[in-house]
């Protein structure tokens, strides 16, 4: 249902492009007496014909043979015949060829983009919102606190079952079923900070949670309601007596009218969700426009206008010991695309640093020290070899791959579809006669192995493995949300 | 489902691709990197399952499962033992089969397989968990075939334990909507009648004969006036005729795209998609459905019937559909939009 939704998009990417030539090569290609047939038409545009060359992949040379007035071509060897229809349209066919056989207990997986879908409309490309206010009906019957999501569903007394699924359980049917009360389902479960697709399982049944306005299509004929899980509250001090107070900033576009905040003991305030970055900000009081008085990051805009401003996310903190000597350190890496001189360092009394907003991930990076790239000194995980490797940081890692054996090994890699099966993989440390290279993975399916001084090894630790083109089998892991 | 991967997934994937998986039956694992599989001698399992009783259990006279999607598969949620995925609705699958990956602990016995006309995938591993639960519904000591299914998992991006087939349910009346996500389920004696008491019966508004052939379902359906034996497929993503129906029948389906692909096989395989306009069956004319032209020889030969196409993804989306197995009927309404 969910999914759906996603693919129905990809459809639609897909179709526009082809929708022109669809319509005009609606009767292009027929089969008869076991043979398929191509009508073409040489008034066709050339992207017309482009495009009906890719879409029944056939040969350029054959077409323009064709047209041309031969009566036969040779491709691949296949004979094809070439028959005049009119002055415009030629016929090209061939035998139809045997095609790849179903066998019992198959299942037939399809591409997406693989049907023409003429009858799907282009999306409307909304931008990604950078922020969210949740909006219920009446009380929020969800309520988010200290990183505990409560879920409240009233009603639905009759029912002998009711689950929570969404995207923080890979909308699990099973994992939280929720406890009746005296007047509806209750669940509470621990929600990092941010945005939330969820529904409610009534007896088998999928709904949408009746008191949140805020939902969007699942792609089918119902609604995916959508939760945002705060990260920070907007909060002004004073201006008791105003009447109306909105927060506005660069994260909704300046809108001066969109998020109004509510008055509260000694000021107003908007708890919001906030997507990671350095956001610009304003208040606006009965129609004065103010920055925050209780922040001093202010800074003044391309046009001369004073912003307060504030930071959302982690920081990580590079730091590069000694070098005192140096004119210039610049970090880059694989966050900012290598770039050799964005990120400058601050000189410190001990050497080098930078703070830096990042999410969680794997990442590479090197130092430039006066024009020279060096891997950090400081830190044991690298990747690469020779005169390529680089020094790898993992920024808030979920899973550490481990093995305990192989101790008198000089060195050992883990490997696997996370980093595309780099050969030079992530190379492992020891740690008490164990090696261990901690990663961040998002969730879904990942298969591995380790290379242990050359040699390719799956998991001995792990029971799940699934087998591979070389016949040597890759160790299978599941990151959960 | 896991939304973010499947769509750097699908957006890598190479225009105008459409592929036949096939799923490898292994015989015995003598290749087995990791020595992992356990082998009971096969007369201890074959009096395991013997004894197994995989008769669906549970408090309950009418259940409803809800199903998640994947691509154009349908999913159930399941607890296998210790295993927690997800098995594919399959019709087209002959009873349970699971995925190696996660089942390589279990004693394993073989059985002939059903696909054996190259003689190469005749043995079939088998083996039998203690107990399946889905929603309220569960089974105890079931036997079940073993394939590899990571191909499915890597290009869906979710954890499929195995497929379920309608062997499973089949001692249910089962209401298959697609639409809602749906899979109700409920008890009904020999004849086919609901044990339920208080609920009625419910109309559907078109009536097709049911009949199954070795584990398949089979519906009569014409295209072009030619009657024609379908199988209905729900772990297919597509429909599909066969490339050996009439001539008569080809020419009535338009054909939308044409690939080459270099399949497992070094010979080059042509796969033709297209749009199939004239299928009726139980006296309703269907509108456009998308349909893939291959070689069912193969299945027809397995199964030892005459096998002109698979009904799939774009055939359930059509409306809802239940399957009577006591009285060998398969009901359906269409929803509105669908244009005759």
């Amino acid at each position: 249902m969910k999914l759906r939704f996603i693919i129905i998009l990809l459809l639609a990417f897909a179709a526009p492009s082809l929708y022109s030539v669809a319509q005009q090569t609606d009767n292009v290609c027929y089969i008869n007496n076991d043979r398929i047939y191509f009508q073409l038409d040489k008034r066709w545009s050339d992207k017309t014909k482009k495009e009906t060359i890719s879409l029944f992949s056939l040969d350029s040379t054959l077409i323009a043979n064709a047209f041309a007035g031969s009566t036969s071509f040779i491709t691949d060897s296949i004979t094809w015949q070439i028959t005049r229809i009119d002055e415009n349209r030629v016929e090209i066919s061939k035998p139809l060829v045997s095609q790849e056989e179903y066998l019992p207990n198959d299942v037939l997986l399809i591409d997406d983009d693989w049907f023409v879908k003429p009858f799907v409309l282009k999306p409307m490309l909304f931008p990604q919102k950078k922020f969210g206010v949740n909006e219920f009906a009446k009380e929020p019957t969800v309520k988010y606190a200290d990183s505990i999501a409560h879920f409240y569903l009233p009603g639905f007394q009759d029912k002998r079952q009711v689950y929570l699924s969404g995207t923080f359980n890979t909308w699990s049917t099973m994992q939280h079923p929720m406890q009746k009360t005296a007047s509806g389902w209750e669940i509470s479960m621990k929600l990092e900070p941010g945005r939330y697709l969820y529904k409610y399982i009534t007896d088998g049944r999928w709904i949408h949670d009746p008191n949140n306005r805020l939902k969007e299509s699942d792609g089918e004929s119902g609604y995916n309601s959508i939760l945002y899980c705060y990260n920070h509250e907007f909060r002004l001090k004073g201006f008791t007596n105003s009447r109306k107070v909105y927060v506005t900033g660069s994260f909704n576009g300046w809108k001066n009218k969109e998020l109004r905040m509510k008055p509260v003991a000694g000021g107003w305030s908007l708890p919001i969700y906030l997507n990671k970055g350095t956001h610009a900000y304003k208040y606006i009081v009965d129609g004065n426009w103010i920055t925050d008085p209780d922040n001093s990051d202010t800074r003044l805009d391309a046009y001369g206008n004073m912003n307060s401003f504030m930071g959302i996310g982690d920081t990580l903190i590079f730091k590069l010991y000694g070098y005192l000597t140096a004119e210039k350190v610049v970090l880059s890496g694989s966050f900012n695309a290598w770039s050799h001189n964005e990120l400058v360092m601050n000189k410190t009394n001990d050497g080098w640093e930078l703070p830096y907003v990042l999410e969680a991930g794997n990442y590479e990076y090197k130092f430039i020290v006066d024009g020279k790239w060096i891997t950090d000194p400081a830190n044991p995980l690298t990747s690469g070899s020779g005169d390529f490797i680089n020094s790898c940081i993992t920024f808030k890692p979920n899973y550490t791959f481990r093995l305990s054996q192989f101790s008198n090994a000089n060195t050992v890699l883990v490997t696997g579809s996370f980093n595309n099966w780099a050969e030079e993989g992530y190379q492992m440390i020891k740690e008490n006669g164990t090696w261990t290279y901690p990663v961040y993975l998002k969730p879904g399916k990942y298969s591995y192995k380790f290379i242990i001084d050359g040699r390719w090894l799956i998991d001995p630790a792990n029971e799940l493995w699934e087998e591979n083109e070389f016949g040597t089998g890759n160790s299978v892991l599941w990151i959960e949300p | 489902m896991v939304f973010c991967s499947a769509i750097g997934r699908i957006f890598n994937k190479k225009l105008l691709i459409a592929m036949l998986f096939c799923i490898s039956l292994y015989g015995y694992a003598d290749n087995d990197p990791g020595g992992i599989i356990r082998q009971l001698p096969a007369k201890d399992l074959s009096a395991l399952l013997l004894n197994k009783s995989d008769e669906p259990l549970g408090d309950f006279q009418s259940l409803t499962i809800p199903l998640k999607r994947a691509g154009r598969l349908f999913l159930i949620e399941a607890r296998i033992d210790d295993q927690v995925g997800n098995l594919i609705f399959d019709t087209g699958a002959s009873g349970l089969v699971l995925n190696r990956t996660y089942f390589r602990k279990y004693a394993t016995t073989t059985r002939s397989g059903g696909s054996g006309i190259t003689g190469s995938f005749d043995k079939v591993l088998r083996i039998v968990v203690k107990r399946i639960d889905i929603s309220e519904l569960y089974y105890e000591d079931v036997a079940a075939d073993i394939a590899d299914l990571g191909h499915i998992e890597d290009r869906r991006g979710v954890k499929i334990l195995g497929l379920f087939g309608i062997n499973m349910i089949d001692n249910f009346e089962v209401v298959f909507d697609a639409n809602n996500n749906e899979l109700q389920l409920t008890r009904i004696d020999k004849q086919g009648n609901r044990l339920i008491s208080g609920q009625p019966e419910l109309k559907f508004d078109f009536l097709q004969k049911l009949e199954t052939r070795n584990n398949i379902l089979l519906v009569k359906g014409t295209i072009g006036d030619k009657t024609l034996n379908f199988c209905l497929d729900t772990g297919a993503e597509t429909n599909v005729i066969s490339s050996s129906v009439s001539k008569k029948v080809l020419s009535t389906i338009q054909i939308n795209r044409r690939s080459n692909l270099g399949g497992a096989s070094s010979r080059s395989v042509e796969v033709l998609s297209g749009t199939m306009r004239e299928f009726e069956s139980g006296s309703h004319q269907f509108g456009s459905m998308e349909t893939i032209i291959t070689n069912l020889d193969a299945m027809s030969e397995a199964y030892g019937c005459s096998i002109d196409g698979m009904l799939g993804y774009d055939f359930w989306q059509k409306g809802v559909f239940c399957f009577n197995f006591g009285k060998n009927e398969f009901r359906f309404s269409i929803w509105k939009g669908d244009k005759k």
